[in-house]
């Protein structure tokens, strides 16, 4: 799956196009910085509520290709320049947590 | 190979928190090290990171690496863990509001620094705590996980 599969009119991406062409497998949903550190998969996509620029580095850290912040998070302009720094996409959306789940699985990209 | 770094870390800015560990992220890959490897060292790098920018009034990291051995060194001054057995033991967080709301205080991070690490060694009084890890470099480390 490419991240640029994710994008539907409920998504919103805020950083550059470019980081959407790489591949994710699968996701890991979480708000725990180091709950996430120690089990997300590589090359997942990161599922949270939790906006600022830790959850950047900690996807950078672990090779996350994108992360979806969700319940219309608000995500400042120092964490989108820090991912397209880092290649990494970030998206907004008004579902919850789980409802990003569930589109995600509808979607067959899980 | 001899490499070596010093990174000042700044108490309370959520802002500036991962620097270190990124740089040192970027040092390993750059030096092509396996996925594996690097996310060990980065991974017990942030959370000792975090918990100088978290709990402490200040302090600094040294990371260096030779051939055999990448050490990292975190010291900070103080105000020291009052209790290490409990600050080890799964979930137990003395985290404030701000930093459960930044994501952190999830009591996970000495554990998962000790689980990264080859060696630890963790020393703490009033006047600062010296956590010094030391991750083995070997063939492996150098394999794509």
């Amino acid at each position: 799956m490419l991240v640029k599969d994710i994008l539907t009119k409920d998504y919103h991406l805020l950083t550059d196009v470019s980081a959407t062409n790489q591949r994710f497998e699968g996701v890991y949903a979480g708000d725990l910085l180091s709950v996430v550190l120690r089990s997300a998969s590589r090359n997942a996509v990161l599922i949270t509520i939790i906006a600022n620029p830790n959850t950047v580095a900690v996807a950078m850290l672990m090779d996350l290709p994108a992360i979806i912040f969700t319940e219309n998070q608000v995500v400042t302009q120092t964490m989108i320049e820090k991912a397209n720094t880092e290649a990494i996409a970030l998206f907004s959306t008004s579902f919850k947590t789980y409802e990003v789940i569930l589109d995600m699985k509808a979607r067959n990209l899980l | 190979m001899e490499y070596y770094k010093h990174f000042d870390i700044v108490p309370h800015n959520f802002d500036l928190a991962g620097a270190m560990s990124s740089d040192v992220k970027r040092t390993l890959k750059r030096l092509g090290f396996g996925f594996d490897f690097i996310k060990r060292v980065s991974v017990a790098a942030y959370e000792a990171e975090i918990n100088i920018v978290i709990h402490s009034f200040g302090g600094y990291a040294d990371f260096r690496l030779t051939d055999n051995t990448c050490y990292l060194q975190f010291i900070d001054m103080g105000p020291g863990i009052a209790d290490i057995g409990l600050a080890m033991t799964p979930g137990y967080s003395t985290a404030s509001e701000e930093s459960q709301l930044n994501g952190f205080g999830a009591g996970m991070g000495l554990i998962n620094i000790q689980k990264s690490a080859d060696e630890m060694s963790l020393i703490s009084d009033p006047n600062g705590t010296v956590l010094k890890l030391k991750f083995f470099i070997t063939e492996d480390s150098y394999h794509a996980g």
